[in-house]
């Protein structure tokens, strides 16, 4: 047991070392920041409003940034080891190869949460230079003075914990993005193919539910369009259990419980993803 | 089956499947092969042979179509046969901004080399690749051969008994061909048995205990380099201080004589001999 | 062996997550919502990923330079970006309907630039039609959403003078979760702005007696004693 978590460190620590040394991180993370700091340029709009805007524009920078993170990294990642052969004297050693995909998950999914945190401390940093500002616009616009509670109401809206919720079901995502683009790039023959199919496996992945329902409930439908969305929706994830974060954004909902089914899920999904990913690996011939 | 060979291959039949229809290139034909410890055997052959692929079915990259691959016992491409296995590939890459012993640190942890013993054994493969000068270096800095020294420490760091060693002093210089050629003798007096392949022909004869000739998937000829050397036909006669004129009138003389076949050519080994006398 | 097990493994786990699908309590979905609408927000969601939010409230920013440009029309698109990008929020049906029915149709029929009195009362109608429409498309979003159904209930009451639409509005968003309890009490009030006296006191002492809350039950009693007492009717209970 103590080998085998050796092996797994080793490999992430590597990944992780590749991948801070990748321009392709850079690339993504920098306009990240910059597109944050732009952020107070947007100023002109009610205290609900803002807060809404901020919360938006801090987690959607987050997301698809962390999304493109993710799969360019890992793409490229196992692309790269394949075409240099590095992946050849790794799987040389006395170890397995779900132990390689999970190692390189790990790495991947390390630089993913530092990415994430990096961009989660410059919000928290923005929202805490523009509070002084929204606090002024919400008494301005008050019909009576603000009372204690009133302004405690408004920082609890700024500083909702449940944020951290949104963040962690955001990072949950993340992973399983790193998932599926594993996957793929176990079988795939270039890191191009492997970033456009996963793009779309995510885009195509928030239609799933719906593709679900509409075959199981219309009877309209023909019975081979119903089989044939039922066996792609069993391959395909389905991105509608991470929507739990954006009802805490909207503020119509948020729970400690809300990231229990994203957890699950995720776990679900990555442990039959590295399976496969496995399966796969041990099968393929590397010439 | 004997389970203390470090090497068994009985029959082995390997393809590579060309395209979607399935259509497949032999690239291994019913190959029986066979080492005993501590030799040094070479797997000869022009590109194409099936060298590589040998190598690669020993590893468990590539899954033979018929036949049985055994390591010591046990069959290839599991991870007990890959702990008694070493392998330096082809044009080895490692990450650039690794130095040669945090290198051999990374492939012994996944190796699963406990940490004491890792220490203790780099040390003793940094001097068996006389990497020692030049260990704590980032690999960028390194030469081709310094690269290899690197490569074949990793091979070693987790003591298996058998050691695959592809294409082990291409693009190599001279110096680098030596010290690899004594890195592996040391290696064959420390009991391990390798493997390897080369399609320099003057280099193996050196070397290897044992040769085998590959051509097209097929082994052609297999036996001790004594034997394989000597069932070669005819003589050679070397001449010196003849001009062209004399040397074509010795040719015909020999052919008066009944020769079927008569080469002339350069002396060899010329060059390499004079480089050598001038850089070491 | 291992590998045969490696399947096994995979596809147990598969069905695990097929299982939590068909058992997953994600966000509900309004029944009433057409599939190909369901359809275009999922779609819009993959492609627009995290940048959904802020297209969206760009858009909206734009809402509120319209609306202080009095640029209606513009407003009336951008409120339906918004909305169509980012349906999951409240605010831009909810202001949105407000910007249609009272800003833009109050602007029209204040419009000194119109000199026909009938074409102004026209376009204010209009303005305040594309006002209710917005709120009855944000219901099919949020049919559990008291706010939507509040607004719709003002807007039949205010800008319509509908009390019999105000008052179904009202009962509605009372019933729904989080509604304060001042609510139910708007639909006594629209019963009595339809001259319907019995109906009215008969909801208001329906009112009492399912009120918990003393300061609510006070008003209650209070408006109650007043309708009584303006009523010619004889009273159908007496207050204990």
């Amino acid at each position: 047991m103590k080998s085998l978590l050796i092996r797994l460190y080793t490999l992430s620590v590597l990944t992780v070392r590749e991948l801070l040394r990748q321009n392709v991180l850079y690339l993504i993370l920098i306009p990240a920041l910059l597109t944050l700091l732009t952020l107070p340029l947007f100023a002109n709009l009610t205290f609900e409003e803002q807060i809404k805007f901020m919360r938006d524009f801090c987690f959607g920078t987050m997301s698809v940034f962390g999304i493109f993170l993710a799969i360019i990294a890992t793409a490229q990642s196992v692309a790269n080891d394949i075409e240099q052969k590095t992946i050849l004297t790794v799987l040389a050693k006395p170890m397995g190869r779900w132990e390689y995909l999970m190692g390189k998950g790990l790495g991947i999914g390390f630089v993913t949460f530092l990415a994430l945190l990096i961009l989660g401390l410059l919000s928290a940093g923005l929202f805490f230079l523009q509070e002084p500002k929204l606090f002024e616009s919400a008494a301005a616009n008050a019909t009576q003075p603000l009372t204690p509670q009133d302004w405690q109401e408004l920082h609890h809206q700024l500083w909702n914990p449940a944020l951290l919720i949104a963040m962690g079901i955001l990072y949950l995502k993340l992973l399983l993005v790193i998932g599926f683009t594993l996957l793929l790039s176990t079988v795939a023959s270039s890191s191009l193919f492997t970033i456009f199919t996963s793009l779309m496996i995510y885009m195509i992945g928030h239609l799933q539910s719906t593709a679900r329902e509409w075959a199981t409930s219309v009877d309209s439908v023909s019975i081979g369009v119903k089989w044939a969305i039922r066996i792609a929706a069993v391959l395909l994830p389905d991105m509608s259990f991470y929507e739990g974060a954006d009802r805490i954004l909207l503020g119509t909902g948020a729970s400690w419980m809300l990231w229990i089914q994203p957890l699950s899920y995720t776990l679900l999904n990555l442990a039959w993803m590295l399976g496969l990913a496995t399966w796969l690996l041990e099968s393929r011939d590397f010439r | 089956m004997n389970d203390s060979l470090p090497l068994q291959m009985r029959n082995v039949q390997a393809r590579y499947v060309l395209n979607w229809r399935r259509k497949s290139v032999l690239a291994l034909d019913h190959l029986d092969l066979e080492l005993k410890r501590g030799e040094i055997f070479a797997l000869l052959g022009p590109n194409g042979s099936g060298k590589t692929t040998t190598f690669k079915l020993i590893l468990g990259f590539l899954k033979p179509q018929q036949g049985t691959i055994l390591i010591q016992g046990e069959s290839a491409g599991t991870r007990k046969a890959r702990e008694k296995v070493g392998y330096l590939p082809e044009n080895p890459y490692f990450p650039k901004y690794l130095s040669g012993r945090e290198v051999l640190e990374t492939y012994g942890k996944l190796s699963g080399v406990s940490s004491d013993l890792l220490r203790r054994r780099i040390e003793i493969i940094l001097e068996i690749a006389q990497m020692g000068a030049f260990a704590e270096k980032p690999l960028h800095t390194y030469s081709k051969g310094m690269i290899q020294r690197v490569s074949l420490g990793q091979a070693l760091v987790h003591d298996p008994q058998l050691l695959l060693l592809d294409e082990p002093t291409t693009g190599l210089d001279p110096q680098g061909v030596d010290a690899m050629k004594e890195a592996m003798l040391r290696l064959r007096g420390m009991g391990k048995t390798i493997l390897f392949t080369s399609h320099l022909m003057e280099q193996v004869e050196t070397l290897a205990d044992r040769a085998a000739i590959l051509y097209q998937g097929k082994k052609l000829v297999e036996g001790s380099m004594k034997d394989l050397l000597g069932k070669t036909e005819g003589a050679t006669i070397r001449v010196k201080g003849l001009s062209s004129e004399q040397l074509n009138g010795v040719k015909l003389a020999l052919k008066d004589f009944g020769a079927t076949s008569v080469e002339v050519s350069p002396a060899a080994g010329t060059l390499e001999n004079l480089f050598r006398r001038y850089t070491e | 062996m291992k590998r045969l097990l490696l399947l096994l493994l995979v596809v147990v786990c598969l069905l695990g997550k097929v299982a939590l699908e068909i058992l997953s309590i994600s966000i509900p979905h309004p029944s009433e919502l057409p599939w190909g609408k369901r359809f275009q927000q999922k779609a819009i969601q993959g492609v627009l990923g995290g940048f959904r939010g802020v297209i969206a409230d760009l858009s909206w920013l734009n809402v509120t330079l319209d609306w202080e440009s009095r640029q209606w029309v513009r407003l009336q698109e951008n409120i339906w970006v918004s909305t169509r990008i980012q349906p999951e929020s409240l605010l831009f049906w909810d202001v949105g309907a407000w910007h249609l029915a009272w800003n833009a149709a109050l602007g029209e029929k204040n419009d000194v630039m119109e000199l026909s009195s009938e074409r102004r009362r026209q376009k204010e109608e209009f303005w305040v039609e594309q006002g209710r429409l917005l709120l009855e498309e944000g219901i099919l979003y949020h049919p559990t959403s008291f706010k939507l159904w509040l607004q719709l209930g003002w807007l039949h009451q205010q800008r319509r003078h509908d009390y019999q639409s105000a008052y179904d509005c009202f009962l509605k968003a009372s019933t729904l979760p989080g509604a304060p309890s001042y609510v139910a009490r708007l639909a006594g009030y629209a019963l009595e702005k339809q001259g319907k006296m019995p109906e009215a006191i008969e909801f208001w002492h329906h009112l009492l007696e399912t009120s918990t809350r003393p300061a609510d039950r006070d008003m209650i009693e209070k408006r109650l004693l007043k309708l009584e007492k303006d009523s010619t009717l004889p009273p159908l209970k007496s207050l204990p």
